[in-house]
């Protein structure tokens, strides 16, 4: 071996240092035997040969490096190019569905639209009432969103488990776009209620945050063990669970979190984009994994967005009997009656009501298409 | 594997496709491979060892390929040569996209696409 070759050959050993240490342990030898082969392969066809081969190897490297050390990481999977090409698409279906919603709200509530909001707020919009076609596509594309969100967590349970209990899943599935949200909102009072955090006093607040951490903690268990083949999408929908669940409480006056940290100045600013992008990239990936099947992402979307407009019809027409019944003291007007159990309460049933009503019809139809072997599925089978 | 699961895979990159074609025959090593390429593709592409070597790693993880420990030899500077074979999920990943492929030549070559008539 000459020298050119002997010290390319010990810079490239050097450089294989830098991949992950589980690639080295198993590749690592090889990848340096073949670098050796080939060089010299290079090098008995001339220095020029062997030139251009080192400068190919070195321009190849740290691209192959990055994309290793990302494979490393399951979050990162989003970016593999299979995963990757759907979660464009995605991208522009969230963008174009996420901007009509903006608009609608803007001209709407003649204020912010939700992309200054925190992501928190994404489905609470019922200080929004009323009817206009405006309004109409503003629940749409929620609906849809929403639809997509769980429509994407059920198929992907049953899509790698199909033999699982999936009456089990689908009350997961059925709450879990809709409880957490709407637990949260019990997190800021304030927005909603015009309540100050002495009106509610720290101890509910704190007991509110634990309970709302165990439920994250229970549904983050749940999917990391019902998702193992979906590493992207577990990976975001936690971390989206986990933004609506912590950035309004950072950002919330009672725990002074920001007052502590000397952030309070960029709070708000954060809260909105790092919310926004966890969320979108949440339901990029959502949608990404939905187009693999446009006809089931059409059929689903459609579904989803009429069930939506039903299941919100039907539980505001009959909010105030609900409301009344379950809380014959309460005066909703002016809520003033309203203690914090109550509240608490209020907010479960909400919840649980929305869920039942939209989600849980929404699983089953899921349910129906995931057993639903297009024919477009079946094809290639039939060529290989 | 599912039927939805190998629609994922097409469209393979170039250098994945003809990984899995130069294993098609029989099973190789990695400079085998490598040379195997080249050979098969006129020397255009011509894979450097990082780029094979993270496409294998790849295929391996997607269970395309499979690596064989047992029969590992030497290479002449004394490092193991490992030998990498063809699963039957990999074969028919490689169909599918030689179907898929064969399908745009053949509408290529209905639009009279200079140089395929």
């Amino acid at each position: 071996m000459n020298n050119s070759l002997q010290w390319m050959s010990a810079l490239y050993g050097v450089l294989i240092g830098l991949y992950p240490r589980r690639f080295r342990q198993e590749f690592a030898d090889e990848l340096h035997g073949v670098f050796i082969a080939l060089a010299q392969d290079a090098a008995s066809a001339g220095p020029w040969a062997l030139l251009v081969f080192f400068l190919r190897e070195l321009r190849d490297f740290p691209i192959n490096l990055v994309r290793t050390h990302l494979e490393k990481n399951p979050m990162s999977q989003i970016f593999t190019v299979d995963s990757g090409r759907f979660m464009l698409r995605g991208v522009f279906a969230f963008v174009a569905l996420w901007t009509t919603y903006n608009v609608a709200f803007y001209i709407l509530m003649n204020n912010h639209g939700l992309f200054f909001l925190p992501a928190s707020f994404f489905l609470d919009y019922d200080q929004v009432r009323g009817s206009s076609a405006l309004l109409l596509l503003a629940v749409l594309s929620t609906s849809i969103i929403a639809a997509a969100i769980s429509g994407t967590s059920f198929s992907a349970i049953l899509g790698q488990r199909p033999r699982i209990h999936w009456l089990a899943t689908l009350a997961i599935v059925t709450f879990l776009p809709w409880f957490v949200p709407f637990v949260v909102s019990i997190l800021r009072p304030q927005m909603s209620l015009n309540r100050s955090s002495a009106e509610l006093g720290p101890d509910l607040i704190w007991i509110i945050t634990a309970s709302v951490l165990l439920l994250v903690l229970i549904f983050g268990i749940l999917m990391v063990m019902l998702l193992k083949e979906q590493p992207h999408f577990r990976w975001f929908t936690l971390a989206a669970m986990a933004v609506w669940v912590l950035l309004p409480m950072l950002s919330s006056e009672d725990f002074q979190i920001t007052s502590i940290l000397g952030i309070s100045h960029l709070t708000m600013q954060l809260q909105r984009t790092l919310s926004n992008l966890i969320l979108g990239a949440c339901l990029a990936g959502a949608f990404g994994t939905l187009l693999q099947n446009k006809r089931k992402m059409l059929l689903l979307m459609i579904i989803g967005g009429l069930l939506y407009v039903f299941a919100d019809y039907v539980f505001y027409q009959h909010h105030d009997w609900l409301m009344t019944t379950l809380f014959p003291t309460i005066d909703f007007a002016t809520y003033e009656n309203m203690t914090n159990a109550q509240f608490a309460m209020l907010e479960g049933v909400r919840s649980a009501s929305i869920g039942l009503l939209f989600g849980l019809p929404l699983a089953l139809v899921f349910v129906c298409l995931q057993k639903w072997k297009s024919p477009a599925a079946l094809q290639p089978a039939a060529q290989s | 594997m599912t039927t939805d699961h190998l629609q994922t895979y097409p469209p393979l990159t170039e250098a994945t496709f003809l990984i899995l074609l130069s294993l098609a025959p029989c099973p190789k090593h990695g400079y085998a491979i490598a040379k195997d390429i080249q050979e098969l593709s006129n020397a255009r592409v011509i894979l450097s060892a990082s780029t094979l070597y993270t496409t294998l790693k790849r295929l391996l993880d997607d269970g395309l390929i499979e690596r064989s420990g047992d029969d590992a030899e030497l290479d002449e500077t004394g490092r193991p040569r490992k030998t990498y074979t063809l699963t039957d999920l990999g074969r028919r990943v490689l169909s599918l996209e030689t179907v898929r492929l064969d399908s745009l030549v053949a509408v290529a070559r209905l639009r009279g696409v200079v140089g395929l008539t």
